[in-house]
């Protein structure tokens, strides 16, 4: 996962934006900055491997029909983006009228070098992810977008129509609460 | 970076904020999907680079250089066309250049760089004839058509009509998009939705039970292609008439629906994949959702073509348009992401392009494809994969090279 956290990151994915417009390279190389984590937060909301690259496939398409038109706002790239797939999940999800298989065990998990390390570490990943899918669904969204899609709050705020003070709020109180249920007590 | 500080300090460190990403960490997306994906994108590219006003400015720039040498060019040709014209049998052939110099059949790009060769790779290809192209050029005729096709019509009355046809009564309603709008008419929470994008893209989507059926529950190829066509005719997604023939494409039996794709019925052979329509259907005959971009057809005139000689020089000299099948490669040999290889081309064919003229409006404009094998170095050796790549067909007088 690319995580495009610091200042210089975000003014590259800035100017392959702004270049994208008339370069279908600077596209292809925001396109290879999200795919990954577009599909990953596609699988997770959805559970469906075969729906996660329909949406990761028409968010890009989407994305590509409307570059030209593409201004920053105050909001990256990334938020666009993840707007765009958002509100595809939700369709998706509004259809079936019921929420996917989140966080199947069957993915694999971040690897180690060290074997107990992976084996607690594991643990407490499984312990928190299924602690996770017993949020609210707005919760875990915002989970993911934060800590999967590797969102700033601002763009998150975007990307789903509340405020930065909003987010970081609850992300606050998401991550307290989460922590009290693997029993680490609140900070 | 200091907001996620912030955020780990109130969630107490980074030890636990470590342990949320690796709880909701996904696995990559599959590598031939990813290629694949790559692949479709950036074929579309070509076209959508095209429908910016920037681009477009320049074609008025080169279309007021060149109005002097169009009409000599015109003259020129005359006495062949109208020896076509009048010969007793033939096809009306519709008038001659009347649309002026044609727009370029792709976004300018830098030399042998394809739009869909790849993002981040720099491309040195050395171009070849091999095959049957060997031995010398196939005959092509002297002249061809060119079709104008009616700008997107994007506004709320033209949405309210399609949305009243697919039964949705409420208010076309404005929703932010980008920096500007998209137009969307929704029967309510969760039920149908019907949205017209800026760039004209229609997207329809109803709700569904997704879920696996066997395929006798859904329609025959033949039926759900007629019934795809009623439907986008009758939805005014479409004018009647100018759909082509249809095909039933990637259906998906494991959520239950088929796929109908549609390209124009005019020109035959388009080299990009813009205009098309997807018509997906549901188990009862049920149309699930649709994806359109249309251009409607408005006026045909004839162009005078260059040879198929001179395209192959454009595109020899790096002023082709190249689309190659990446889904199999590996990448480039090296860390410099330069991909040098020799192209064969071994067939061509006269086809057609989408072009967008400076006031925007979208033609289909003649070109030469060639197609063949281009042999590339990859991380594991070396690897044949095939490549097409076009060039304007019109003579030079009436088209920027």
């Amino acid at each position: 996962m690319t995580k495009l956290e610091s200042a210089s990151e975000e003014e590259q994915v800035r100017a392959l934006a702004v270049r994208a417009r008339d370069d279908p390279q600077a596209f292809g190389q925001l396109y290879e900055l999200f795919v990954d984590r577009l599909y990953g937060f596609a699988l997770r909301r959805l559970g469906s491997p075969a729906e996660a690259q329909d949406v990761t496939a028409e968010t890009f398409l989407r994305a590509l029909e409307g570059i030209g038109g593409f201004a920053w706002r105050g909001g990256g790239f990334g938020a666009w983006l993840f707007r765009i797939a958002r509100n595809l999940c939700n369709d998706a999800l509004s259809h079936r009228q019921r929420l996917g298989p989140l966080f199947a065990d069957a993915f694999p998990a971040p690897d180690s070098a060290d074997p107990e390390q992976t084996a607690v570490a594991g643990e407490r990943a499984a312990k928190l992810r299924a602690q996770i899918a017993l949020l609210p669904e707005p919760q875990q969204e915002a989970i993911m977008l934060k800590y999967l899609a590797g969102l700033s709050n601002r763009d998150i705020a975007l990307a789903t129509g509340r405020t930065a003070t909003a987010v970081s709020s609850l992300l606050n109180r998401i991550t307290s609460k989460l922590r009290r249920k693997l029993g680490e007590g609140d900070v | 970076m200091k907001e996620m500080s912030e955020d780990r300090r109130r969630a107490g460190g980074e030890d636990f904020e470590l342990t949320l990403a690796r709880a909701v960490k996904a696995p990559p997306a599959d590598p031939a999907f990813r290629r694949e994906l790559k692949v479709r994108l950036l074929g579309g590219t070509e076209a959508m680079t095209q429908l910016r006003p920037k681009r477009a400015h320049r074609h008025q720039a080169g279309r007021v250089r060149r109005r002097a040498g169009v009409w000599a060019a015109a003259a020129a040709v005359a006495v062949i066309v109208f020896a076509l014209v009048v010969r007793p049998g033939r096809t009306p052939t519709p008038p001659l250049a009347e649309f002026g110099p044609l727009p370029r059949p792709a976004a300018g790009m830098a030399p042998a760089l394809g739009g869909a060769g790849g993002p981040g790779f720099q491309f040195e290809f050395t171009y070849r004839l091999d095959g049957p192209l060997a031995a010398g050029w196939p005959q092509f005729p002297a002249i061809a058509t060119a079709y104008r096709r009616a700008p997107h019509h994007v506004s709320e009355g033209r949405l309210a009509g399609i949305a009243a046809k697919l039964g949705i009564l409420r208010p076309v309603v404005r929703e932010g998009w980008m920096d500007g709008e998209v137009l969307a008419a929704e029967a309510g929470p969760g039920g149908p939705a019907v949205r017209l994008y800026p760039n004209g893209y229609i997207h329809y989507e109803r709700p569904y039970d997704y879920r696996p059926v066997p395929r006798a529950q859904l329609p025959p190829d033949t039926w759900a292609v007629q019934l795809a066509r009623e439907w986008l005719t009758a939805m005014q997604m479409v004018p009647a008439g100018e759909l082509g023939s249809g095909s039933v494409g990637s259906g998906d039996l494991d959520n239950g629906y088929l796929r109908v794709t549609f390209r124009p019925a005019q020109p035959g052979d388009l080299v990009t994949f813009i205009p098309f329509a997807h018509v997906t259907i549901g188990v009862d005959e049920t149309i699930v959702g649709a994806s359109v971009i249309w251009v409607a057809a408005e006026a045909e005139s004839a162009y005078p073509l260059r040879s198929v000689a001179e395209a192959w020089r454009s595109v020899t000299e790096g002023r082709g348009v190249l689309e190659w099948e990446l889904v199999e490669y590996t990448g480039p040999a090296g860390e410099d992401n330069l991909i040098a290889g020799t192209a064969s081309a071994t067939s061509v064919r006269l086809a057609w392009s989408l072009a967008f003229g400076a006031d925007r409006v979208p033609y289909f404009v003649p070109v030469y494809a060639f197609s063949g094998e281009v042999e590339v170095p990859d991380k594991e050796g070396t690897v044949r994969l095939p490549f097409q790549v076009w060039a304007s067909a019109a003579a030079a007088e009436h088209s920027p090279q």
